[in-house]
Formats: C-alpha cells, sequence, structure tokens
C-alpha cells in the first residue's frame, strides 16, 4: 500500500476510532518518520517510554506493526503496517460476507479474533467457555448456531483455517514481507562466489530468495496442510454437506485435535477474495440482473476456494507464475447452486431461431491477452463443442406457439432452455436437465457481458467455466473511473476520455469530429479536465522553430495517473467523513457520554428525556449515514487497489 | 467545341486557311479522343497524346501546333509532374468559355478556386499564391463574383475564413462537415434528439419487457430499515444535496408494485440491431427529414453512444450488433421526444460511483479542504446538508 498523506492520516484516525489516542499518536510518528526504535520514538512522540510501549503493545497486538529484532544487536525496530491498519474498516464487512458464507458460529468466532487481534487457541477455548451460558441466555434457541462447546470451537476454527480464513502466527510473522525478501536476497549475495555478480546469477539468486520467501509466507499454512490431510479437502466436505444448510449441521464429533498453544489470527488475504466475490456479485447483479449474479456467486466460491489471494504477490513474482486457472464445470455449479434459486428467470425469452448456437458456444481455450474488445474485431472461429449443440435450446415454439419474441407469457417456464416436458420420463430428472439447461443460459449471458464476468473454457461436463480476474478487475476499474468521469465532468467528458483511451493519443480536430461536439465545447471539457489531471497535452513540434502555429497539439489520457489521482482523493474522502464524524460526536459529546453510562444502556428511551433522545437517535442516524458512505467508498478503494 | 476560337488560333500558328480549317479538324479529333479516353482529371504527357493515334506520323512539330491552339482556347491546361515533365489535361467547353471571358487576373483567380473543388480556397492563399497586390485580386474576385462564377462560402473547419468556392459546385461534406451541420453550425440538438432515437430503438431491440418481478427479489437489507425513496434508484439531481434526507420508510419486498422490467436477452441472440438496421430505421421513420445520413454517419452516431456507455457492442453470428448497457437497470421510459428541460426523465441509468454522490466528489474546493484550513471538516457546508443539519 502506497502511504500517501490522507492514507496515513485515515489509517492514524482508524486506530484512534477503536484504540484510542495513544497508538493512534504513536503511528502517526512511525508512519512519518518510517522505522524506528523505542528511544527513536520517545524523541519524536515526547510520550513517556512507559505509556509508548503501553501503546506499542496495543499497536502489535492488533498486528498493526511490523517489528524486528536484529539477531546481533538486541534493540527492536518498528513499522507500521497499513494495510493492517486500513483493513479495521473491513472488519463489519467481512464479517457480513463470512456470516453468509459460512454461519454465524464462524463469524462470530472471527469477531472475536478480531476484537483480539491474535490469541492462542487455548485463551480462545477458555474465552468461548465462559460465554457460552450467557450466549444462550441472550439468543434462546438458536444456540446449536453459536460455539458452545470445546469440540465445536474446534471443528469451527479447523473449517476456518482450512479455508485459510485464520491462519497462525509465528515470531517472524510480524517482520515486514519486503524486508525479509531483501534479506534472503542479501543472503543469496552473499553466498555466491567472487565480488562481481553476473546478471545471469543474479536472476538466479533472486528467484532463489523469492522460493524461500513463498515458504516462508506460507509457513503460516502448515496448520491448514495438516487438516487437509487428516480431514479431506474443504472443498470435498463443503460437496459432502451440500443440501443442508451450511451451518448448524457439523457434528462436533469430528472436531480434530488442534494444538492448544498454535496462535491464530485473521488472514485478511483470504478475506479480501471473499469480499471481492461479494463486490463481483453485486456488479454482475447491476449489469445483468441478480438471477444471473446469484448463478455467478456459486461459481466465484467454487473457482476461489483455493486462491489464497486477490493479485500475485508482487515479492514474489519473480518465481510465482500467474496462477493456472481455475475451472468448474457446469454441473458443479449446478451441485452447488442453492435450490432456492428460480433460475429461469432473469432473461428474456425469444424464439429459438433467433439465437445463434455456434457463436454461444465458443470456447476460448486461452486468456486474451489484451483487454481491449478484441473479440469483437476477430472472429476466429473457435472450436464448436459437439455433443453440446443438440442440447442447446432449440426454442420454445414447441410449448409456447409464440411468434413475437417480446410477447408475455404467463407462465413461469418462459426461459429458453425449456424444452418440451417429455412425459415418458420421471419429473425430477426433467425438472433437473431443464434448471441445467436454464442455469447455464445465465453462465452464457455472464460470458458474453462486454465485462466478460467468466470464460467458456471447455467443454467437459457441459461446458467449462472459468474467470480471468486480472482483466476483469482491470475492467471493473475502468467502469469506477468512468462512473467518476461521467458525474464530474458529464456525458461529455466520458465521452471525450473514452475516444482518448480507445484510440490513445489524439488531435483536437479528430477528437471534435469523433465526438460529435462542437470544437468550443471540446476546449472546454478538455481544459476542465486537464485541470483535473485527467488529461494532458502533448506538444510535437514539426520544425526546429517550435513555432505554436508549426507545432501538432496531441491530447492524451493516463489511466495509470487517474486511477491513483483517483484512489487518493477516495482516501480523502473517507477521511472527511470520518472526520465529520468526530465533530459530530464532538458536538453530541454530552448526550452521548450519557448514553455510554451502564445504566442507561438499552433503555434509552425510557430514561432520556424526549428532546435529547430525539436528538441522540438523530446522530445516530447520521453516524449511520457517513459510516455507510465510508463503507461505499472502502469498496471503491478495494476495487482500485486490492482486488 | 468553341468555334469562334479558331480565327484567333489560326491568326497566330498557321497562315493560310486550309492549315487553318485542318488545325480545326484536328483540334477537334484530338479534343474528342481525349474526352472519351480518360477520367476528367487524367493527365496527358506527349507520348500519350501521340499513342492517341490522331496525330498522322507521330508528328511532333503538329502535335505542338495542335496542343497551343487548344491550350489557347482554353480547352486544355498545361501542368507539370514532380519530375519537370509537361502534362496536359482538359477542360469542359463549357468551363473554357468561362476562362475566355476573363483577363488575365480573373483567370488566374478562378484557375486556383477551380482547383480547390469543394472544398474551397481561402482569400489570404489566393493571394500569397499569386502575389497579387491586394486591389487587384479584390477587384479580381469582385468581377468574378458579378459574374457569378465564384461565390463566398463558410467552411466549417475554419468558420472565420473568408474562403470562395465556384459558384457551380456544391461545398464537398468535409467544407460543410457533412450531415450534422446546419447553416455551418454543429447541430447538437439535432445529434442529440437522434441520440435519444438510436438509444430507444436499440433498447427496444436489445431487451425483453417482462411485467412479472422478472428481475427477481428486490434486495432488501437483511436488517435495518430502507432510507430514503424505495423507488427504483432515480438519478439524482444535485439540487437534492440541499434537501434533508427523506424519513425513514420501512418497505418490505412484498409490498413493491411490480414494475414493469427490462430483461437480458440469452446469450447469442442474432436480433440486436446492427448499425445498418438503425440506419434503415432512421430513413424509415422520416425524423431526419432532408438529410439523408449514410451507413458510415449512423456508425459515427453510435460509436458516440458507446463511448457514452449508453451502449454496447456484441458479436455475434459474424456481425456486430449493438445492446443497451446495465439492461436490467434501464426505465422501460423513452428517452426522445421529452420536453422536460433537465432530460432527466426516461434517461438512460448510469452506473453511480459513491464517491460522487457525497459531498466530498463533486466539492469545489476539495483540494483546500484540511483540518485547519479555511474550509474543512468542522466548517463544512456541503456536509451539513448533505446530512439535512440545517
Amino acid at each position: 500500500m502506497l502511504v500517501t498523506k490522507h492514507a496515513a492520516e485515515l489509517c492514524a484516525l482508524l486506530v484512534n476510532d477503536l484504540y484510542g489516542e495513544l497508538p493512534s499518536r504513536i503511528l502517526i510518528a512511525l508512519l512519518t518518520k518510517g522505522r524506528s526504535t523505542i528511544p527513536q520514538l520517545v524523541q519524536q512522540t515526547s510520550l513517556n517510554p512507559r505509556h509508548l510501549r503501553n501503546g506499542l503493545g496495543v499497536l502489535f497486538h492488533q498486528n498493526l506493526l511490523y517489528a524486528r529484532t536484529e539477531p546481533g544487536s538486541k534493540t527492536t525496530t518498528y513499522e507500521a503496517n497499513p494495510d493492517a491498519c486500513y483493513n479495521l474498516i473491513r472488519s463489519g464487512k467481512i464479517l457480513e460476507v463470512l456470516e453468509q458464507r459460512f454461519g454465524a458460529a464462524e463469524r462470530d468466532l472471527v469477531q472475536t479474533l478480531m476484537l483480539l487481534g491474535h490469541a492462542r487457541i487455548q485463551d480462545l477455548g477458555q474465552a468461548f467457555s465462559t460465554r457460552a451460558p450467557q450466549a444462550n441466555g441472550e439468543t434462546n434457541g438458536t444456540h446449536s448456531m453459536l460455539i458452545g462447546s470445546e469440540s465445536r470451537l474446534r471443528s469451527v476454527l479447523a473449517r476456518l483455517l482450512q479455508a485459510e480464513i485464520v491462519e497462525a502466527v509465528r515470531a517472524d510473522t510480524f517482520r515486514n514481507p519486503a524486508e525479509v525478501l531483501d534479506e534472503y536476497k542479501q543472503e543469496m549475495a552473499k553466498a555466491s562466489p567472487g565480488d562481481r555478480i553476473s546478471n545471469k546469477d543474479k536472476i538466479v539468486n533472486d528467484e532463489k530468495a523469492a522460493e524461500r520467501y513463498i515458504a516462508f509466507r506460507d509457513n503460516g499454512k502448515a496448520i491448514k496442510r495438516q487438516l487437509d490431510q487428516t480431514r479431506g479437502s474443504y472443498a470435498k466436505r463443503r460437496k459432502l454437506q451440500n443440501g443442508h444448510s451450511t451451518n448448524g449441521d457439523i457434528d462436533d464429533d469430528d472436531a480434530p485435535h488442534l494444538n492448544p498453544n498454535i496462535i491464530v489470527r485473521v488472514n485478511y488475504e483470504k478475506c479480501l477474495v471473499e469480499l471481492r466475490n461479494h463486490r463481483l456479485v453485486a456488479f454482475a447483479s447491476d449489469s445483468i440482473g441478480e438471477t444471473t449474479a446469484s448463478v455467478y456467486r456459486t461459481l466465484l466460491d467454487l473457482t476461489t476456494a483455493h486462491m489464497s489471494r486477490c493479485r500475485i504477490d508482487p515479492l514474489a513474482a519473480v518465481k510465482e507464475p500467474e496462477p493456472a486457472p481455475i475451472t468448474v464445470t457446469t454441473l458443479d455449479i449446478f451441485d452447488h447452486l442453492d435450490e432456492s434459486i428460480d433460475v429461469s428467470r432473469g432473461i428474456g425469452k425469444v424464439s429459438g431461431d433467433k439465437i445463434d448456437t455456434s457463436s454461444v458456444e465458443k470456447v476460448k481455450m486461452e486468456v486474451p491477452q489484451s483487454d481491449d474488445e478484441s473479440d469483437i474485431e476477430s472472429d476466429d472461429d473457435g472450436p464448436i463443442p459437439n455433443g453440446r449443440s443438440n442440447i442447446r435450446p432449440r426454442g420454445n415454439t414447441g410449448q409456447h406457439n409464440d411468434d413475437d419474441p417480446f410477447s408475455e407469457s404467463d407462465n413461469d417456464t418462459r426461459t429458453n432452455g425449456q424444452r418440451p416436458s417429455r412425459v415418458t420420463f420421471d419429473d425430477t430428472s426433467t425438472n433437473r436437465a431443464a434448471r441445467i439447461e436454464q442455469m447455464r443460459q445465465h453462465l452464457l449471458l455472464l460470458k458474453d457481458s462486454k465485462h466478460r464476468f467468466i470464460r467458456h473454457c471447455g467443454t467437459q461436463g457441459r461446458g467449462q467455466w472459468t474467470v480471468d480476474f486480472r482483466l476483469l478487475m482491470a475492467r471493473f476499474r475502468d467502469a469506477e473511473m468512468d462512473a467518476v468521469i461521467e458525474q464530474s465532468f458529464g456525458r461529455h467528458g466520458l465521452r471525450l476520455t473514452r475516444i482518448l483511451r480507445e484510440r490513445g493519443k489524439l488531435d483536437e480536430k479528430m477528437l471534435y469530429s469523433s465526438a460529435l461536439m462542437k470544437k468550443g465545447d471540446v476546449q472546454g471539457k478538455m481544459l476542465a479536465m486537464q485541470m483535473a489531471g485527467l488529461v494532458d497535452i502533448q506538444e510535437v513540434p514539426r520544425d526546429t522553430n517550435r513555432l505554436a502555429n508549426r507545432t501538432l497539439f496531441f491530447w492524451h489520457f493516463d489511466g495509470e495517473k487517474t486511477q491513483a489521482q483517483l484512489l487518493d482523493d477516495v482516501y480523502k474522502a473517507m477521511l472527511r467523513c470520518m472526520q465529520t464524524l468526530q465533530v459530530e460526536r464532538h458536538k453530541e459529546r454530552n448526550i452521548l457520554s450519557f448514553v455510554e453510562r451502564k445504566d442507561v444502556q438499552g433503555k434509552e428511551e425510557e430514561v432520556m428525556t424526549a428532546e435529547h433522545y430525539n436528538k441522540y437517535n438523530s446522530h445516530l442516524e447520521v453516524q449511520d449515514r457517513l459510516l455507510g458512505q465510508v463503507m461505499r467508498l472502502d469498496d471503491m478503494v478495494s476495487v482500485l487497489r486490492d482486488f | 467545341m468553341a468555334p469562334s476560337a479558331v480565327p484567333r488560333a489560326a491568326a497566330t500558328t498557321v497562315q493560310n486557311d486550309s492549315d487553318a480549317a485542318k488545325l480545326a479538324v484536328w483540334k477537334q479529333a484530338l479534343y474528342e479522343r481525349v474526352q472519351e479516353s480518360g477520367r476528367e482529371n487524367d493527365a496527358f504527357s506527349q507520348d500519350d497524346l501521340i499513342d492517341l493515334g490522331v496525330i498522322p506520323n507521330g508528328d511532333k512539330m503538329l502535335l505542338i501546333r495542335v496542343v497551343q491552339a487548344l491550350s489557347d482556347d482554353k480547352l486544355f491546361v498545361t501542368m507539370r509532374d514532380a519530375s519537370n515533365n509537361i502534362l496536359w489535361k482538359w477542360r469542359d467547353a463549357q468551363e473554357a468559355h468561362k476562362y475566355k471571358q476573363l483577363d488575365d487576373e480573373q483567370a488566374m483567380v478562378y484557375s486556383l478556386i477551380d482547383d480547390s473543388g469543394g472544398d474551397g480556397i481561402w482569400s489570404q492563399t489566393l493571394q500569397r499564391r499569386l502575389n497579387m497586390h491586394d486591389s487587384v485580386l479584390k477587384t479580381a474576385l469582385k468581377h468574378l463574383q458579378t459574374k457569378g462564377l465564384i461565390a463566398p462560402f463558410k467552411n466549417v473547419e475554419h468558420p472565420n475564413k473568408k474562403m470562395y468556392i465556384k459558384a457551380s459546385i456544391q461545398p464537398s461534406d468535409r467544407a460543410t462537415g457533412g450531415p450534422w451541420y446546419t447553416d455551418q453550425n454543429l447541430d447538437e440538438a439535432f445529434i442529440e434528439d437522434l441520440q435519444r432515437v438510436v438509444f430507444d430503438y436499440v433498447k427496444n431491440q436489445s431487451s425483453y419487457v417482462s411485467k412479472h418481478s422478472g428481475g427477481g427479489r428486490t434486495q432488501t437489507p437483511s436488517k435495518g430499515v430502507v432510507k430514503g425513496n424505495p423507488d427504483r434508484g432515480k438519478k439524482r439531481d444535485a439540487r437534492e444535496m440541499n434537501e434533508p434526507p427523506a424519513k425513514a420508510v420501512k418497505t418490505s419486498a412484498a409490498s413493491t408494485p411490480r414494475e414493469a422490467v427490462l430483461l437480458p436477452l440469452p446469450a447469442g441472440y442474432t436480433g440486436y440491431p446492427t448499425v445498418r438496421d438503425i440506419a434503415r430505421l432512421l430513413s424509415a421513420s422520416g425524423i431526419t427529414n432532408n438529410t439523408i445520413l449514410s451507413e458510415s454517419d449512423v456508425k459515427k452516431l453510435v460509436d458516440v453512444l458507446v463511448w457514452d456507455n449508453l451502449l454496447e457492442p456484441i458479436r455475434v453470428a459474424g456481425k456486430i450488433g449493438y445492446r443497451v448497457s446495465r439492461v436490467s437497470k434501464q426505465s422501460t421510459d423513452v428517452w426522445a421526444g421529452r420536453e422536460d428541460p433537465t432530460g432527466r426523465e426516461g434517461q438512460p441509468e448510469s452506473y453511480l460511483s459513491p464517491y460522487t454522490e457525497a459531498p466530498c466528489g463533486r466539492c469545489p474546493v476539495f483540494d483546500l479542504c484540511e483540518e485547519g484550513g479555511p474550509v474543512g471538516p468542522s466548517n463544512c457546508e456541503y456536509f451539513k446538508k448533505w446530512l439535512g443539519m440545517e
């Protein structure tokens, strides 16, 4: 994470909000001054060492620091971990996504872990055993959802460990990964003989270092591997449990034995993968429709089950190739699809002869290299899966006799996949076949979208599908950027930047003739966007005199720069929301401190006067609004930076 | 042919009448041959002319005389190519007649204007090329204008330059800007309306109107109440920033009325309108009453809609069709022909960014905003309005 001024302030503010002023002050010092030792920090923060150690303790416990003790000397240096600080803001979102994906017990456990930062398994067990009766009392009747026993805890924890949501902590987890890699590189350089190192050696060394780094990084997953061996992999178990609701059905007997001294914490990298799925589903729902999005959700859950991180770790990039895309088959998706989803909805109905089967079923084995709409231009006829096309919808002409593709029929079996029901077969199998076909329609729709949500990459199991995350996210980022440009500079501004993106650098004349806009309007728009740093002008002199009338002027649009700028602006907007919230809290501090009293909590309405109660309520509304906005801005940050 | 030209040409080149008569015949023959053999702007070298076989025995002296005579009659135009060879082009007899009415200066001016064709020529360019005195040029131009040979006109690419064009021809598309220009001005209202028509058409052709709640369940938060307007997300006016937030309204999925929604069509649908379909619709509908839109013009229009993220191209069965973006979010209303000045009704719904919805995203002083500065979170007017605290 590149720490800009606003990002640093935001991190400090978040820590301040959650853990108080002391850690926040230390964090600011660490962010501004970089790696420091305790004496240095004493000087920078003017705190006394005892306070400082307390504050560092809090930060350390919440994993917000990188720390390193040089083996020779006994001094320890501390460094801020801005990514971890920023992730604090996502806690709520992560918990919500985890509850949806896994269940209430898992959510509860992760929430506890988030509060504690990191914890020993034994301590967790104690924490839950003391909490259990209380939880039972409060949520009567739903106690099976929560963690009541030691074995239950272990099985829940094992699930999370296997899903990589939770990882084990070791002493060197608190080291800055970049630093670790550097150290390995230095060791490699030392080990190699001779004074001068050739380029080739250097590459080999770098690769070796990266290899060691990957081993170091994946150390925390050793326990997951162990569990996978003893219990069978997570995906397999999930498959076995399919059909039941995902929670509450775990037999506590198979709780694995976990070393009680292992320390665990939340693995945010994997949580981000889950968040990304969530976001992509929302995106698909926005651009296609909800039913399609729920099919997409199932597909994403399957493809990302073994994905540890959203992007390739840049530190290990030399050794770690882009992972082979994970493919799933239509049947797999179908088996995992929530049965309550009515896949017959969400797609319009047309008669079968208006569907071009061959272009729909085109299989693309290779990851497309470029990001443009190349396959709009190219017309390579990929292999048409045979044996498939005869199952493809021949249309509903048999059943509904409608010639008008846009007519409305009132029965619900109006999807294209519907074939005339065959009475000779038993009902369930026909239903199943029809449902699969209907679901396939949604998959094809996802494939055909301009965002290319998925790629049709094979024909086994009634079609294999994969997601090219890198390209997809690039398009997603563009969509976010487009939305901001459109709302800041209007439809015309968007049009001009899109022309520049598509065609590269352009002369002004070309610009207004293709945009169908007045010259003056184009100039005004371009100037406004230049002021905002979106577009820039390049001068190309036609001769050595560099006279203005002998110079060509080209407009160009720098997408990367714009994204970086936008990201910082979003940090700033988030910061301002949080600060406004603080201002509001300060204004209402009397009421708020009253509400915080133990004897008031829970019965505010009875205790407070009507006037105060109303004020309190409107403050809560303001807070909801501001925090909601921060969460939405965080969605943008995730898309622009993390996914 | 211009028979009146014969005596004058004859007087300068040949002595006796029979020679003159022969020359006239050859002239006629050569001119006709040249006219038949090539298109208007083909140039002929000496060899080309001899190869035509009009001049007996390839007699070069005779050829020179004939060509000279034709040039005098303004029927041939002499020119040089890159390697300095002399070439001739033929000119229409009627045109030649016009030239003969003119004196030298006027002929020079006229020939330049003639050469510039449909694009016209700038008066300054004329002056620079001819190196004439200003007043001479002006009188020549005036003379030509009164004779009705040239006309002043405006070129859309250089609206401030005084341009001249031959009176007998129409300005080229480049000079008028094609169908998008009316009276040398970009007709934005026309373009905007056409865009709406195209958008509506493509939207209709690329979506399926479902009157069931076809889009699936309405998304409601699992807990809490829905605040604000429960209607489908209308793009909000900037003025709404000033209004206090709407009162909390409790909604349940069941109570929301079922509106007609648009659904995407199945993958591989071949009926997405192509540029040709759209062009056909526009010409059939007669909206463009006296302007004719070619397919490439319509392509331009559609491209713009694609750049605006309103339409997206899709390739099915080897042809590129267009469909509407974010189909399920679009309203079923038509966009075209709306009278309301804001143009918001029926407007395409585009993806809203959370950043620009809150005050910071469109704050005019965002760059200055700093805690402790002249504007900052503690005294932000926009946040106050947005939070409804005024």
